[in-house]
């Protein structure tokens, strides 16, 4: 008998289609043959992996349709083994993975819709997290804070409807007409148990963008890049506030 | 019907909506896939702590690889120890399989050889994992499509002297039990006769799928009536030790589920009388 290191490393390649090497050692159950045997395994493997990149990018999937996707699939398990110890972040170089290929060509927006969908399970399974602030407190020197942010709180900026594609996934695009080739901007965020996705204006994306990297509001409204009047904040703000997701720094 | 039994049911995400409204059940206890909560501090993490403050919860492993020949994934024991703090649970298992080597997990369980070799690697892990949990591991039989040619042990034979050596519990399967017999050609009685009752913790039902050439255990459908009267054998052995439903494909209506926790309840009563 080989030792067990040596049985298990023949029977992954046997179950990857890596050489069958691990026949000699085994007794196929029921009336399989050995050959068969193994391949109950091999097409377990290729479809639990298959079925949670399903469950983790059901847009993606939505968009390419059934026999694109399983091809994908099977193209992105074979040269990304599991890691892992569950599947529930099972594909998260799914995106990197979409951009080499043609099909990102012939959907510019998926490679972002996988990017989103990631984002938006690693939001689902974060612990909640929300910040009551009695703004009231901090009028005074508003314009001088600046903030920290949940890390359940992202926000994106994309050239098409990738929201707007996303939210079709269990539906289909059937009877839905959306212009994808316009821009969209969102932030994602949690309240209570659920996600909550919000779309925001462009200018409102900047604002919150140049907040979430430490500026404060007077920086913001002296940085020429940016056209923004009082309306602008006063938008952003609220929604900023609704989300319950930041809170202001403490001065050191 | 009587309400002091040790039967529960799988508790999966598909009842949530459901259980969450705290219905009344037949089941008295939960199990739970504890993978399924180490990596989430999300809803289902929230039912899970809802659920536990109204039955007894056990955790159920699907990944810790105890056979496996790959280093002990110390950062897995950790998210495990750490969900086993929030819940408590009275019992914490896994199976007695492997699942992959290191960077490449096949997320399954795997049948290895019963050898004297596997017997000594697999106690010193069992040790180092009981130690580091404070607590007995328990493993289940697993269900194989295939087996090892000349092997030292039966599998029966094996599992006892995993918890003979290393102080772990048994999670005797009994469909699992079943599914190997048809498909490795053995009495299912036997086995029985073979394992020690006085290491079983735990006893698991399920259905399986009869796929022509073989049986899949698949936990797709209710207990099979074979599998029914292998249950009703074992309470003639040992009655009191906590017994599970469990059905994790084509997951029906939790009544459905919880009604075959009620036909286990029933055969349990008659051991009784
Ligand atoms: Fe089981």
């Amino acid at each position: 008998m080989i030792s067990l290191r040596e049985f298990q490393e023949r029977f992954i390649h046997s179950v990857q289609g890596r050489g069958n090497t691990i026949l000699d050692y085994i007794a196929p159950g029921g009336k399989l043959t050995r050959e068969d045997s193994i391949s109950v395994y091999s097409s377990d493997y290729y479809a639990r992996l298959q079925d949670a990149l399903g469950e983790n990018y059901e847009a993606v999937w939505a968009v390419v349709g059934d026999e694109e996707f399983y091809s994908l699939g099977q193209k992105y398990i074979r040269s990304h083994p599991s890691t892992l110890k569950d599947l529930t972040s099972y594909g998260n170089k799914f995106h990197d993975f979409l951009s080499k290929l043609e099909i990102s060509k012939d959907y510019p927006f998926l490679v972002e819709l996988a990017k989103f969908e990631t984002e938006f399970w690693s939001v689902f399974h974060s612990k909640r997290e929300s910040y009551i602030v009695n703004w009231q407190n901090y009028l005074e020197h508003f314009s001088g804070l600046s903030f920290n942010f949940s890390n359940n709180f992202k926000i994106f900026s994309w050239d098409y409807q990738v929201y707007g594609v996303f939210e079709c996934r269990s539906t289909g695009f059937g009877d839905i007409s959306l212009d994808i080739e316009k821009p969209q901007s969102v932030m994602l965020y949690k309240k209570g148990k659920n996600n909550i996705v919000q779309e925001i204006s462009q200018k409102s994306f900047s604002i919150i963008k140049c907040l979430m990297d430490g500026e404060c509001l007077e920086q913001i409204i002296e940085n020429t890049e940016i056209e923004i009047d009082e309306s602008d904040i006063q938008t952003t703000f609220s929604l900023l506030q609704q989300s319950e997701s930041f809170f202001p720094r403490e001065k050191e | 019907m009587s309400k002091d039994h040790k039967i529960g049911a799988g508790l999966r995400h598909q009842h949530f909506p459901h259980l969450i409204e705290k219905p009344q059940t037949n089941a008295n206890w939960f199990e739970v896939i504890s993978e399924n909560f180490m990596n989430t501090e999300g809803y289902p993490l929230e039912v899970l702590l809802s659920m536990r403050e109204d039955y007894p919860i056990s955790l159920h492993g699907v990944s810790l690889n105890i056979a496996g020949t790959s280093e002990v994934d110390k950062n897995y024991l950790k998210k495990l120890k750490n969900l086993i703090d929030k819940v408590s649970p009275f019992n914490v298992s896994d199976h007695l399989c492997w699942t992959g080597l290191e960077k490449n997990n096949l997320h399954n369980l795997l049948p290895f050889p019963y050898s004297e070799e596997s017997l000594n690697h697999i106690v010193s892990r069992i040790q180092f994992v009981q130690d580091y949990l404070g607590r007995p591991l328990i493993l289940e039989n697993l269900s194989a499509y295939l087996g090892v040619r000349d092997c030292k042990y039966s599998e029966a034979e094996f599992i006892n002297e995993l918890a003979k050596r290393s102080g772990s519990k048994i999670l005797l399967d009994i469909n699992n039990i079943y599914v190997n017999a048809k498909n490795q050609n053995f009495d299912p009685y036997h086995y029985f006769e073979v394992i020690n009752p006085e290491y079983i913790s735990e006893i698991h039902l399920a259905g399986f799928t009869d796929m022509g050439e073989f049986l899949f255990d698949t936990h797709s459908c209710p207990v099979f009536p074979e599998v029914w009267k292998l249950y009703e054998y074992f309470l003639t052995i040992k009655n009191d030790i906590p017994t599970l439903i469990e059905w994790d494909e084509n997951i029906p209506e939790f009544d459905v589920l919880d009604s075959e926790v009620k036909k286990a309840v029933k055969l349990w009563e008659n051991s009784c009388d």
